[in-house]
């Protein structure tokens, strides 16, 4: 009975912490930042903050709320739990003070709309060489 | 025949419209990824017993209704501009008659990795405590109803509070480790005031004169820890009106100034939220010829918890109390001199507080629904619109209303 429990026991033990690791900020490749400072990234993703380069405006990617990555990225990465950040995109998108981020469907999609789009921005749980994709480097 | 296949062919357009278009966290992009269009509808459900609340409640009522709609442009990185439309009935208040709730040009002069400063010119939401920008959209209210003692309901301040016409200069700060500061100020042109407004603060009196507003200023500054986890503000208003009396009335051209100071604080974990403000107001009118000057220090406070049990689900409590006189918070010394005045009302005129709980699921990202119980004590925010009799029966000082309200946001 427990050998038979010891497969699926150990899946969610390393799922739960496979999920908490690897964060990565992505950003199109054109941008000019090599880093980030995580105050900088919550007025990013809270949309707060507009532009990092004075001609091209951010676009921000999300998963939607509920997506273990957005959840975890939400938490580990900014700091922020993920019903603020939800608030805050109410707060601005109904006050006609800021917009809602962009929602994708899947990691994959959040690679290619990032790639595609100047001044983007996202995140996924891990990458290795993706075209059109620069891993932005979150400062300590 | 033919308008009703227009009808279903537009309206079938619309729902397709709605399926293509990709949906961002809340709203649909539109031509591009520039434009964002964004919307709410809500309806409650309200039953009351004693006293009537948004339409005839005490015979259950569906009198709160609200409808928005807006768009956002990017015109340039550093210029956008927004519109929005809201239609809001709220029992005799608000007749659902659509309003432009605000209509701006936001220009950002200033924007680096540590923080951005800019300017909002047009009719602009008024940042006053925690939630008095988005107090006509449900969702983001902390309840079907906003605490009352912050964002009166039953006294018509909403004019100004609502949107002003003006400007409204911003700065925000978030270069500090976890620390990060936020100042906006506005700034409302002179304007004639709703003559709901009027009569609310010349209390019904028989006049035709208009009330205008000479000026009016906010200012708030929110400081946030740990991106938010505290959030702690404080909010300055002041705003002066004068009254233009028209041939027959008794009443001279007095002014009434207008002071508020409220005071927020809001703490986040992942399972709960703490959340209390509290206001001070004082409403002064003064040289309005044969009546006497009245000058009135109004307090009032809320706190409220929130429990994230589950995902999508929240439950609420609140205790939420407004006097009319910090001095006099029983309401007796009020009552003997209504009553000396020749407008007798009693003690529970002068006060009001709310016991609340409440509940909220949030089935699809897009729709909540809520319900809510208040157990109230006192009638002083109570609409009079919607007690006609409070004229001249002011009613029982014990109360209570139930709520259920359904939002559905894009």
């Amino acid at each position: 009975m427990l050998p038979a429990l010891l497969p699926p026991l150990f899946w969610l033990w390393a799922s739960l912490f496979s999920s908490v690791h690897a964060q990565v900020v992505i950003m199109h490749y054109e941008t000019t930042q090599w880093t980030i400072s995580r105050d900088s990234l919550r007025a990013i993703f809270s949309m707060r903050l507009q532009n990092l380069e004075p001609r091209i405006p951010l676009t921000v990617f999300v998963l939607h709320s509920g997506h273990p990555v957005h959840d975890e990225f939400s938490k580990n990465v900014l700091g922020v739990f993920p019903y603020q950040l939800q608030r805050s995109w109410d707060r601005g998108v109904f006050s006609g003070t800021g917009r809602a981020p962009i929602v994708v469907r899947s990691e994959e999609e959040m690679l290619q709309r990032v790639a595609q789009t100047p001044g983007a921005i996202g995140y996924v749980s891990s990458v290795n060489e993706y075209a059109g994709i620069r891993v932005v480097e979150l400062l300590p | 025949m033919s308008v009703f296949v227009a009808y279903k062919g537009r309206q079938l357009v619309f729902w397709l419209a709605l399926i293509a278009y990709p949906i961002t966290a809340s709203g649909i992009e539109f031509l591009g990824p520039d434009t964002q269009l964004n919307g709410f509808v809500s309806q409650a459900f309200i039953q009351s017993e004693h006293h009537n609340f948004y339409g005839n409640s005490t015979q259950g009522s569906f009198g709160l209704t609200e409808i928005g709609a807006n768009v956002h442009h990017r015109f340039h990185p550093q210029l956008s501009g927004s519109v929005q439309v809201i239609s809001r009935r709220a029992g005799e208040m608000d007749d659902g008659t659509p309003r432009l709730d605000y209509a701006l040009l936001d220009y950002r002069y200033h924007s680096t990795m540590n923080g951005f400063a800019g300017i909002r010119l047009g009719r602009v939401k008024l940042p006053v405590g925690l939630y008095n920008d988005t107090r006509d959209v449900a969702i983001t209210r902390p309840g079907i109803m906003v605490p009352q003692s912050v964002y009166l309901e039953g006294l018509a301040l909403r004019d100004f509070f609502l949107s002003a016409d003006g400007a409204l200069a911003y700065a925000h700060w978030f270069g500090a480790s976890n620390h990060a500061l936020q100042i906006e100020g506005g700034l409302a042109v002179p304007t004639r005031l709703s003559a709901q407004t009027r009569d609310a603060f010349l209390l019904d009196m028989p006049v035709n004169g208009s009330l205008r507003m000479d000026s009016g200023q906010a200012v708030r500054a929110l400081y946030e820890w740990g991106g938010g986890q505290i959030r702690l503000g404080a909010t300055g208003v002041q705003v002066r009106n004068r009254y233009h009396p028209q041939a027959g009335d008794f009443i001279a051209d007095g002014r009434i100034d207008l002071d508020v100071l409220i005071l927020s604080g809001e703490w986040n974990r992942e399972r709960f939220t703490l959340t209390g403000e509290g206001v001070y107001r004082r409403l002064a009118a003064q040289d309005f010829g044969p009546l006497p000057n009245r000058i009135n220090h109004q307090n009032g406070y809320y706190l409220q918890g929130s429990y994230r049990f589950h995902p999508g689900w929240e439950a609420f409590i609140r205790h939420d109390i407004h006097w009319m006189d910090r001095r006099d918070r029983s309401g007796k010394a009020q009552a003997q001199a209504s009553a000396l005045l020749g407008r007798p009302a009693p003690e529970h005129a002068f006060f009001q507080r709310h016991h609340v709980v409440g509940l909220g699921w949030r089935f699809q990202p897009q729709w909540l629904l809520r319900t809510e119980w208040h157990d109230i004590e006192g009638t002083a925010l109570t609409p009079w619109q919607d007690n006609p009799q409070f004229s001249t029966e002011r009613g029982k000082a014990n109360w209570g209303l139930f709520a259920v309200q359904l939002s559905y946001s894009f």
